[in-house]
């Protein structure tokens, strides 16, 4: 029913790009995209040893926009904990999803992110891919649409359903 | 045409029969089988709909969930390749209606016929739905497609069948028309000789075999039969070569008989070839079969036909008629010199003596002889004239041979006019008894009178007796004429009795012919008398010696029963026969008439008085009165008188006169004084 909900609330907030008020419209958007990128996801690691699946993001805004979004969400049969992190090592070892927005993307841009395991990398900015991203939203006639680089999933020990991929822009030799 | 499609032949019908089975089986299948597919055929599609939205709604789904319609679009849009998809649709949880493929105006939207919704699940919350909507062109199309398939089928089946019909009938048929061209050449034929040969193991190579034997046993049957019926020929050639032999042929002789003879004149006759007919008959053969036996006359038969064959040439005939009448056609012939050599040579062969069982018998034969055309154009007048000529030659004394001559039959046809006018002469009583008086030897009184048949033609006027009585006598009419003489003489002896008391005796002339043996005669008499209560003696039945030449004869017996019966009895002409005077002893004799040839000789030859004498004394002597005959001069009287004659009779006295002058001289002259 909470999905059902979701469903009819992120298509009016389609209309929105700007603004505060737009950023939490789009927040939550991404924040249902996220949360549908974990569930056709699939991790090497098994995720069951788990006690929450931790969405860990740098903004803090989208933090809280999300964590009403998915307020009581499960992913993979585990409930959904949305936690605002730093780009450290030790912040991210529990994170199974990271976003980074637009605006916390200079943290992002040391170019280390690739080396982290079991962690699927989600952006906004437009070099995120270049700078060692995975999946990264973009707009397109107002519309929010994502590219992946898949490969950079598989390297991360993570694959991503055919069935999203056909619905994104596949990106591949970045390097 | 209508001959083209009669199913006359086997040929024709095993055609039938294949291409139908073909046809029918092909025609079956291919219906029952369309049948399913095109009910099935809704099934599948749905199936097929099913499937295709199964696989594609996993991925709609997610681009639902990820809002991604133009994904949503491209994923739908390829559904329309297929034609009976009239349009896609694919709504949100809430029914709205989040994208669109169609095919078909919006306007026509509503034209479906079937609608197939799925819903776009993703861990177990449905997400939306997909409606696919079809119209019938899959069904459609299957339906032509069946429809199609199941005429080529057939059509390929037919085309198969009937070229698989041809090639098969050809090998099944080939023994059985075979055979039945064999049957028909043997049933034109009539050759029961010739053989099917076996053309296969099967029935059919069994129906051969079968038709073989069946043509063995007609062959066999019908050469019996051949057999039996040229047995049976024979035999019909032989009982007809019998038959025609009993038929043709004189038993006794081995002649030709009479029906070949006229068969053969006949057929001369008809194709006008000229020929001698000669009829031959044995002179005396009655006499050898009398006295000798019919053996004999058998026996003599054969040696005649023998004898006579001797005179014939190859070409020419002879024949039995049956008794001892012989024919001999001579063909080609008709000419005196060569028939009267053949007559001389028959006469002669048959006038040689013949010795039969050791008896010596001398036989002769009459002849006749006609020629063709000359004497007669037909069977009956040759036969006829050939016949006249033959008996011509009898009464001119036998052993000789005569000519047909138109004389000859002239002469037979006035007797036979003669025997006619007879008849009627009987029936017209033209009849006449005149009488004769015998007279006492005083030469006054009548004792007796001789009747005298005379007879009053109507044309010819008064006709003698021996004119007519020879000819009657041949012809058997003297019984009837004897008959009407012994009545008109019995009622004129009644007549002169009832005037004279005395009565005058009347002699009564009797034919031997009218003496039958078996003794009829006599008894007319008897009863006549009886009837008309005549006196004794009334009557006097004069016979001539000749009747009495049998010493041992019936006729004695009769003679002395009429004498019993108070009829006197006269021996008439006596004198010139062969008798013995034996019988004048030993019969009741009254009265001996001396021949006139003894009278005329009376006066000429002074003996013959003592052989009127002798006779005389010896008649007197047996107790017989003696009646001189032909008395015409006085003296004759004279010495009849003075010889003591008891009777005369002659012209001197008076010439036969009839009854009325009789009466009127004689008897009414007695009653006189």
């Amino acid at each position: 029913m909470r999905t059902f909900f979701f469903s009819i609330l992120i298509i009016p907030l389609l209309s929105y790009s700007s603004g505060s008020f737009a950023n939490e419209k789009e927040y939550k958007l991404k924040a249902g995209f996220l949360y549908n990128f974990a569930r056709f996801g699939h991790w090497e690691t098994s995720l069951e040893s788990n006690e929450y699946f931790e969405l860990c993001s740098t903004s803090s805004d989208f933090v809280k926009v999300a964590s009403k979004t998915l307020q009581g969400r499960n992913v993979h049969n585990l409930p959904i904990l949305i936690r605002h992190i730093s780009l450290e090592k030790e912040m991210l070892a529990s994170c199974k999803m990271l976003f980074i927005t637009e605006d916390t993307a200079t943290d992002a841009q040391n170019n280390e992110l690739i080396l982290l395991k079991n962690i699927m990398l989600v952006g906004e900015a437009d070099t995120f891919i270049e700078n060692g991203g995975q999946i990264r939203f973009f707009l397109t006639g107002g519309k929010i649409r994502f590219e992946i680089y898949p490969q950079r999933l598989s390297d991360a020990g993570i694959t991503m359903s055919s069935k999203v991929l056909r619905l994104a822009r596949i990106v591949e030799n970045v390097e | 045409m209508r001959k083209l499609f009669a199913l006359n032949t086997m040929n024709k019908k095993l055609l039938i029969i294949l291409m139908s089975v073909a046809i029918v089986s092909t025609a079956t299948v291919t219906i029952a089988f369309s049948t399913y597919e095109i009910s099935s055929a809704k099934n599948e599609q749905i199936n097929s709909l099913n499937s295709i939205s199964k696989m594609l709604a996993p991925n709609i789904t997610t681009a639902l969930i990820f809002q991604d319609i133009d994904a949503i679009d491209e994923l739908i849009k390829p559904m329309l390749i297929r034609r009976d998809i009239v349009s896609v649709i694919v709504n949100d949880n809430e029914g709205r209606q989040v994208a669109i493929a169609s095919n078909v105006k919006p306007s026509r939207a509503e034209e479906y016929s079937l609608e197939l919704t799925s819903p776009l699940l993703f861990d177990s919350f449905q997400y939306g739905e997909l409606i696919i909507r079809t119209n019938n062109s899959y069904i459609n199309d299957r339906n032509r497609f069946y429809t199609k398939f199941s005429i080529a089928l057939i059509l390929f089946t037919f085309t198969v069948s009937l070229l698989l019909s041809l090639l098969l009938r050809r090998r099944f048929l080939k023994p059985i028309l075979y055979l039945a061209e064999t049957a028909q050449e043997i049933t034109k034929s009539s050759n029961y000789s010739l053989r099917a040969k076996q053309q296969s193991l099967d029935e059919v190579g069994q129906l051969t075999d079968c038709f073989n034997n069946m043509l063995q046993t007609i062959e066999q049957r019908e050469s019996s039969l051949e057999n039996q019926v040229q047995k049976r020929t024979k035999e019909l050639e032989t009982a007809n070569d019998k038959l025609y032999s009993f038929a043709y042929k004189d038993g006794l002789t081995g002649l030709p008989n009479r029906r070949y003879f006229y068969e053969k004149i006949s057929e001369l006759i008809k194709n006008d070839i000229k020929f001698t007919l000669i009829f031959l008959d044995l002179d005396g053969f009655k006499d050898v079969n009398d006295s000798l036996g019919h053996d004999f006359g058998d026996l003599l038969l054969i040696e005649a036909a023998e004898r006579l064959k001797t005179c014939i040439t190859e070409k020419d005939l002879i024949a039995r008629l049956g008794g001892d009448e012989f024919t001999l056609i001579l063909e080609g012939i008709n000419d005196s010199v060569y028939s009267t050599k053949v007559v001389s040579c028959a006469k002669a062969a048959l006038n040689k003596p013949m010795k039969i069982k050791s008896e010596d018998i001398k036989i002769s034969a009459s002849l006749g002889i006609t020629f063709y055309p000359i004497d007669g154009q037909k069977v009956d007048e040759m036969v006829k004239r050939a016949d006249q000529a033959m008996y011509l030659s009898k009464k001119k004394g036998r052993n000789r041979y005569e000519f047909f001559t138109y004389e000859i039959e002239e002469q037979a046809i006035k007797k036979r006019r003669l025997i006619e006018e007879m008849r009627i002469a009987l029936l017209e009583d033209q009849f006449e008894l005149y009488y004769q008086p015998i007279l006492l030897n005083d030469g006054v009184n009548v004792d007796k009178a001789e009747a005298l048949i005379r007879w009053n033609h109507p044309e010819k006027g008064m006709i003698p007796p021996n004119y007519f009585i020879p000819v009657a006598e041949q012809n058997g009419l003297i019984a009837e004429i004897g008959q009407w003489v012994k009545l008109q003489a019995i009622r004129d002896a009644v007549e002169f009795q009832s005037i004279c008391d005395t009565g005058i005796q009347i002699s009564i002339n009797t034919s031997p012919l009218e003496i039958d043996r078996a003794g009829k005669w006599v008894e007319e008499w008897i009863q006549a008398y009886k009837k008309y209560n005549l006196a004794p003696h009334s009557i006097l039945i004069e016979v001539t010696e000749n009747t009495l030449m049998d010493p041992n004869s019936l006729i004695q017996h009769q003679l002395k029963q009429l004498h019993k019966a108070g009829i006197d009895l006269a021996i008439d002409d006596f004198g010139v026969g062969y008798s013995s005077l034996a019988y004048l002893q030993r019969l009741d004799i009254d009265v001996l008439k001396i021949d006139k040839s003894f009278i005329d000789a009376l006066t000429s030859n002074y003996n013959n008085g003592d052989l009127i004498k002798a006779i005389i004394t010896m008649a007197h002597n047996l107790d017989i009165q003696v009646v001189a005959e032909g008395v015409e001069t006085q003296e004759q009287y004279t010495r009849l008188k003075d010889l003591n004659c008891d009777f005369m009779q002659g012209y001197l006295f008076s010439k036969p006169i009839c009854k009325n002058e009789f009466m009127a001289k004689y008897i009414n002259k007695q009653i006189a004084p």
